[in-house]
């Protein structure tokens, strides 16, 4: 290990044939749920490698069934190599040793950005649809997005109720994320993004309670297991502050990563708008 | 009640009182009292009776539970380095609840009880292979393994666990806060804590006559058998309850009745109310302190680093105290 | 309480029999001395009369069979007082004398009071506050006489007490005893010291290797014979050393000091 460039000699070829192919990768491997699902709603199903295992899990994953008729991985250096990929797309927060090891060993690694918005939908499924070269495909996906978003903003709402996304810890969705914008569209207030929240972030349980939330709206990530994280969402102030009212479930799969099954979260939050 | 009990409880008042008016916000307390009287719903009311009140009570009961455990087991043992969290109680609690909370064992009560049998057996494991009536080494690294080991346990099964939060949360069953708990978690802790503290108040008497020796003891009309049971039981049931609910706080049973041995004379049976008392005070003034950081530094950290950070010194000026006078 | 006593007592302990089968008797205002080489087994025999350590054979108290009393019936009417009994917390004098009215379930006052009055009549008084800690081992050893005294008992078994005391304070203790025998109780008391043990005893028994060598009043016991016996030495002017134990006697009959 002492000179790296030793290592990299053979890999000079791949870099080569990689960089002439790069129009058309023949065999991607996606190792990060995100990305995974933006690889299973664009890419040919003949040129997809493998996914990561959590595109299989349906409580997280949109396409989770789609995802069952292709190789599963669990994101380990060895495993992807074995997979002679000619595209790796990783999300952003994907370990970044992983990556860097990655790319030392000269595969082509794309990182897809956090969607915050969904302009940054629509920018994502454009870089993966170019990166496939499948831009057709993007567009079309996006131009769906864009009528049914054209139909949920036809709706007009008297009154804009506080909610917010609470998750275990405390967690929660504050100004710049797909939950801010999707509850915004959906005639809701975020409250966490008037107390000046940013990002995805833990909130206070007095500043949230003294807030006055109308409705809490939740994703369970692991249904059916305990912890103490969890158990927090059964604090008895979070009920009396909503009178009673429980919190109400938004399968995770809507609105975890940024794709157009924003739309479907829109939806159903449209319709717990009372 | 001495005077020593007056005061304490006078101080406990205070901090009981002061305990409602700090939080991350500064809230109209009057007012949010007689929202809450008149049955009229707000968020001050909210924040004043599910928030501030639940987390001062847990406080005071977690506190008092540790000091009196503290205290009973460092009567019984004639060793002034006994706690609960020294001699596997708390770890031996807290394996207990992690086993029935990930694992979905038990809910609602059955978790402080998995806590309590938990805490019986780790107890009685230290004290078996530690034996009765040993220096204090013996007893410490009797100590030492087992909290290790189920340390290890613990950290093993959060690891296993199939919640995605377990993980993060290894550190939490190591030094717990009490922040985020309502009177759910409060009605789940009280009656362990309660009872066990009945039950080691009913070895007074025996904790007293237990200063001149076991032999000395039974002679003065004490049963030791029954004693030993009251006693393990009493640990076992406030330690459990407490700590599958608060995780494992360190220091306080160990701190508490040092300090106010002195006040009690150096009587062990007396030692018990104090050191509940005591207990309950410093908890809920180290607690007190994190929510000021919190509102004035904006860091949250947990109550468990406070504890620690008081007791670690203290535990050491105990050990060279030890050494220079090893009677 | 009218007589105690106790019946071909034995206990093994490891295999060992330490003792093999006693027999002891005392009646109410009699000091019964016991006497042996150590490692006879003098401290087992009062554990297990005190019930502190099991043992086969009978232990009746006034006819009634020791095992069938409740711990704090027993409590009342028997004490003991271990050779150097461990004092595990820095409780002050009073308190520790104090310990001993437990048993008695009695308002806190009254036993301020009978601590008091016992404590001066010990010759404690000044000490009544002081911590256990601060004493000289005579001190200590006293204040743990007079804790064993404290609960009235009709029996006081006392392992040792003149141990580690100067010849004046060996005095006071016997005296003590002594005392609390002319109150109408008996005392079972182990001593080393023949002199003290000839002088204050009624009767004294000899130990060895776990049975009872001779038991009697001191004159009949305290012979250059037993002597030799019990202690396996060879007395060179036999006569002289039983002068000086019969010179004690006839200071036990002028009482003193015990009216002191």
């Amino acid at each position: 290990m002492r000179n790296p460039t030793l290592i990299s000699i053979p890999l000079i070829p791949a870099l080569l044939v990689a960089g002439l192919c790069q129009a058309a990768p023949q065999r991607v491997v996606s190792i990060n749920l995100c990305s995974d699902q933006l690889l299973l709603l664009l890419g040919d199903p003949a040129r997809i490698a493998s996914v990561s295992h959590l595109a299989r899990d349906p409580n997280a994953s949109w396409v989770a069934e789609q995802a069952r008729h292709f190789p599963v991985n669990r994101a380990s250096l060895e495993e992807i190599i074995g997979l002679k990929p000619d595209l790796i797309l990783t999300g952003a927060y994907t370990n970044a040793l992983l990556r860097r090891a990655l790319k030392a060993l000269g595969y082509r690694v794309e990182s897809i950005p956090l969607a915050k918005r969904i302009a940054d939908i629509r920018r994502n499924i454009r870089r993966v649809a170019a990166l496939l070269d499948r831009k057709a495909r993007g567009e079309q996906l996006i131009t769906h997005l864009d009528e049914r978003l054209a139909q949920l903003r036809e709706h007009r709402f008297a009154r804009h109720p506080r909610a917010l996304f609470y998750q275990p810890n405390g967690y929660t969705a504050g100004r710049d994320t797909l939950q801010d914008e999707a509850l915004k569209l959906a005639g809701w207030e975020n409250l966490p993004a008037t107390l000046g929240i940013q990002g995805y972030a833990p909130i206070d349980m007095e500043s949230l309670l003294l807030a006055k939330p109308e409705q809490f709206f939740t994703s369970p990530y692991a249904p059916g297991t305990q912890s103490l994280a969890q158990r927090r969402l059964r604090h008895p102030a979070l009920r009396a502050a909503t009178g009673g009212k429980p919190m109400r479930v938004m399968p995770y799969r809507y609105w975890l990563c940024g794709g157009p099954m924003i739309v479907e979260a829109i939806e159903q939050l449209q319709r717990a708008h009372p | 009640m001495s005077r020593p009990a007056r005061l304490l409880a006078l101080l406990l008042g205070v901090l009981f009182v002061l305990s409602l008016f700090v939080g991350s916000n500064p809230i109209p307390v009057f007012q949010a009292l007689l929202d809450r009287l008149r049955d009229a719903p707000s968020a001050i009311g909210i924040v004043l009776a599910e928030v501030r009140l639940p987390r001062t009570l847990i406080a005071i009961v977690a506190g008092a539970a540790l000091g009196v455990c503290g205290a009973a087991l460092q009567g019984f043992l004639h060793n002034p380095l006994a706690s609960p969290g020294l001699i596997g109680t708390s770890s031996g609690a807290a394996f207990g609840a992690v086993v029935a909370l990930y694992f979905g064992f038990a809910g609602g009560y059955g978790i402080p009880l998995a806590g309590m049998l938990g805490a019986l057996l780790a107890t009685l494991l230290v004290y078996l292979i530690a034996g009765r009536d040993t220096g204090m080494l013996t007893l410490i690294l009797a100590g030492v393994a087992i909290n290790a080991l189920l340390t290890a346990l613990i950290s093993l099964l959060l690891s296993l666990a199939p919640s995605p939060y377990a993980v993060q949360e290894i550190v939490v069953w190591m030094l717990r806060s009490i922040s985020n708990h309502g009177f759910d978690d409060f009605w789940l802790m009280l009656p362990g804590a309660l009872l066990g503290g009945l039950l080691l108040f009913r070895c007074r008497r025996a904790l007293d006559a237990l200063t001149l020796g076991e032999d000395t003891a039974t002679t003065l009309g004490i049963d030791l058998r029954r004693t030993r049971a009251l006693l393990f039981a009493g640990v076992a049931l406030a330690m459990g309850s407490v700590v599958s609910i608060t995780g494992a706080i360190g220091f306080v049973g160990l701190i508490t009745p040092h300090l106010l041995r002195p006040l009690a004379a150096h009587r062990p049976g007396r030692l018990l109310a104090l050191s509940a008392l005591g207990g309950a005070g410093l908890l809920l003034a180290a607690d007190i302190g994190v929510r000021l950081l919190q509102r004035f530094g904006g860091v949250e950290i947990k109550v468990g680093i406070v504890t620690a950070l008081l007791g670690a010194p203290f535990f050491l000026w105990l050990i060279l105290h030890h050494r220079r006078s090893p009677a | 309480m009218r007589d105690f006593r106790a019946d071909r007592l034995d206990v093994v302990i490891d295999n060992r029999h330490i003792l093999k089968a006693i027999d002891l008797r005392v009646r109410a205002g009699e000091m019964h001395g016991l006497i042996a080489p150590t490692g006879a087994g003098k401290s087992t025999l009062l554990r297990a009369l005190a019930g502190v350590r099991p043992a086969a054979g009978h232990i009746r108290f006034d006819g009634v069979e020791l095992s069938t009393l409740s711990p704090l019936e027993r409590a009342r009417r028997i004490a003991w007082l271990a050779q150097s009994g461990p004092v595990h917390w820095p409780l002050s004098i009073a308190q520790i004398v104090a310990l001993s009215r437990q048993p008695w379930h009695e308002a806190e006052a009254l036993t301020r009071e009978k601590t008091t009055r016992l404590l001066d009549a010990c010759g404690l008084g000044d000490l009544a506050e002081r911590r256990y800690d601060t004493l000289s081992g005579g001190e200590k050893a006293r204040v743990l006489l007079a804790r064993a005294l404290a609960g009235e008992p009709e029996l006081l078994l006392a392992d040792e007490p003149t141990a580690a005391l100067d010849l004046s304070h060996q005095l006071e203790v016997m005296a003590l005893l002594r005392a609390h025998c002319r109150r109408g109780n008996a005392v079972i008391v182990v001593l080393h010291d023949l002199r003290l043990a000839g002088h204050y005893c009624d009767r004294l028994q000899f130990l060895k290797g776990g049975s009872t060598l001779v038991s009697g009043t001191p004159p009949q016991v305290i012979t250059a014979h037993w002597l030799e016996t019990a202690y396996d030495i060879r007395l060179r002017e036999g006569r002289d050393a039983l002068e000086a134990f019969s010179l004690n006697w006839r200071l036990r009959e002028r009482n003193y000091p015990a009216n002191r």
